[in-house]
């Protein structure tokens, strides 16, 4: 028997010059079992945030000074998503999604993927876009099965691959901290001029405001907080204990 | 078919076109993990046929990743009291971190003081700034990018030491002939035509006594109120301010590669 191989009655090695073990039963290596891979394409759709109301700014002034008319005014509404945590185990609930089975006695799974982002968060305040966190179109070795996808001060979202008996799931998670998320300028739906009657005016502005008026600031938004991503996924099974 | 057996107490060693090592069942055909090895996955310690993370590059890499200038943006619409401010802006960055010339893009980790770093590790944190990196695979290199966002103060430039390990694929075409399927000598013993060869290292499971190195078993984050943790495995913990889950961390193996 040659030094770099070797075997005694309850273990087999080969060792390097080094003295290291590259291999040896004593401490197995990571089995990945290629036959067994699963490969494809599938969409993670994640959903909008929930918005939580809204705040509203209003002002008013002279165009052309204290006293003089026409008066102006504006209304804005400033829209709001509120905490949240979503993904299996969270106070919201995503269902995982399957992805296929593997051989029983699979402990361990090697994961690649790549991720092109196919729909993204309309933009924040009406100019900031959600970027992703990743480089799309790129293979990527997650390394402890999970990948952060879009990461903004509070604002997440990830996707975990999940062995879960016998079967290879993504689970989707995504939560969000209060934040403004919508910026809504009614100058152009709201903007008015006119001469005034009885001053004083704001008070009177502001009033009808408050009492949803027609010509009220607007307090209905919508905004879609949804993403799509679609992955394509190698994931090879395999066993390493 | 030409092959050679051998058998410890323990182990067989069976060298042929399918050559295999597998611990010898409780009972029974001692043979069986060698006719049915999906069925005896726990008793396969090697198969010729399989796949196993073979170091075919490492090195560690110092990068700098580049600062992201404060700003302050005051969105004054309407009237005056109408306003919004936004603060910081974000940078992007791709850095070639390792050129392995593989031809494909081959499995990698990238790990931080012995650390496996997960993807969209936070790395520079502070509390209104913060720097994200992931990490790719191109057919030539492995890429570093990172996404750094300031705030009205600027977020500073940061320097990085990265430990990255690149393994070669089994379909991989080999430089010169074939390795042999099983071959040792005093100075050299390869197995699987290179899948484990002692002129490199394949990952396996490791002790406190050959590797300080970690590797999570499952995610190694977990999201709250828009606020990330990271538990890296078997270390140190970085929390976004305002997170507040009770994440401890994913279980963990000491690997050696």
């Amino acid at each position: 028997m040659s030094r770099s191989f070797a075997m005694t009655p309850e273990r087999m090695w080969l060792r390097n010059a080094a003295g290291i073990d590259v291999f040896d039963t004593d401490r197995k290596a990571f089995n990945l079992i290629p036959e067994a891979a699963l490969t494809g394409t599938v969409s993670l759709v994640f959903p909008s945030f929930m918005t939580s109301g809204a705040q509203y700014f209003y002002s008013s002034g002279s165009l052309y000074g204290d006293g003089g008319a026409p008066f102006a005014e504006s209304c804005s509404t400033v829209g709001t998503i509120a905490d949240q945590n979503w993904g299996p185990g969270k106070a919201i609930n995503i269902a995982p999604i399957y992805l296929g089975a593997v051989p029983a006695g699979t402990d361990y799974l090697d994961v690649q993927a790549t991720f092109v982002r196919t729909a993204a968060p309309d933009l924040l305040l009406g100019s900031i876009p959600v970027l992703s966190s990743i480089q799309e179109n790129r293979w990527m070795s997650l390394f402890d099965n999970a990948v952060v996808l879009e990461n903004l001060a509070a604002w997440k979202r990830g996707v975990h691959f999940l062995l879960n008996g016998g079967g290879v799931y993504a689970a989707l998670y995504q939560s969000a901290g209060a934040q403004y998320v919508k910026f809504i300028d009614s100058r152009t739906d709201l903007f008015v001029t006119y001469t005034p009657a009885t001053p004083p005016f704001p008070a009177t502005i502001h009033w009808r405001y408050r009492s949803h008026q027609p010509d009220a600031c607007s307090v209905a938004y919508s905004i879609n907080l949804s993403s799509t991503w679609s992955v394509t996924f190698k994931i090879t099974p395999g066993r390493f204990t | 078919m030409a092959y050679t057996f051998m058998e410890s107490d323990t182990h067989c060693l069976l060298i042929a076109e399918v050559t295999m090592i597998w611990r010898k069942p409780d009972s029974g055909d001692k043979f069986a993990p060698y006719k049915n090895p999906l069925t005896y996955l726990h008793l396969i310690e090697f198969c010729s046929h399989w796949d196993y993370y073979t170091v075919r590059n490492r090195a560690t890499v110092s990068m700098t990743h580049q600062s992201v200038p404060g700003r302050t943006i005051t969105d004054a619409r309407g009237f005056g009291t109408a306003s919004v401010i936004y603060r910081g802006q974000t940078y992007a960055q791709e850095q070639v971190l390792l050129y392995h010339g593989a031809g494909y893009p081959p499995r990698f980790v990238v790990s931080q003081g012995g650390r496996v770093l997960p993807q969209g590790m936070n790395v520079q944190n502070l509390g209104d700034r913060a720097r994200f990196v992931s990490f790719n695979a191109t057919a030539t290199d492995i890429i570093c990018y990172n996404v750094g966002t300031s705030s009205d103060a600027d977020l500073p430039a940061l320097t990085v030491s990265y430990d990255v390990l690149v393994f070669k694929d089994a379909s991989e075409v080999p430089v010169g002939p074939q390795l042999p399927m099983f071959w040792a000598t005093d100075t050299r013993a390869i197995m699987g035509r290179g899948r484990f060869d002692t002129n490199t290292t394949t990952m396996r499971r490791g002790t406190g006594a050959d590797s300080p190195f970690f590797l999570a078993l499952a995610a190694s984050f977990d999201f709250d109120v828009g606020r990330m943790r990271v538990v890296l495995p078997n270390g140190s913990i970085i929390t976004e301010p305002g997170y507040a889950g009770g994440f401890t961390g994913a279980p963990f193996q000491r690997i050696f590669a």
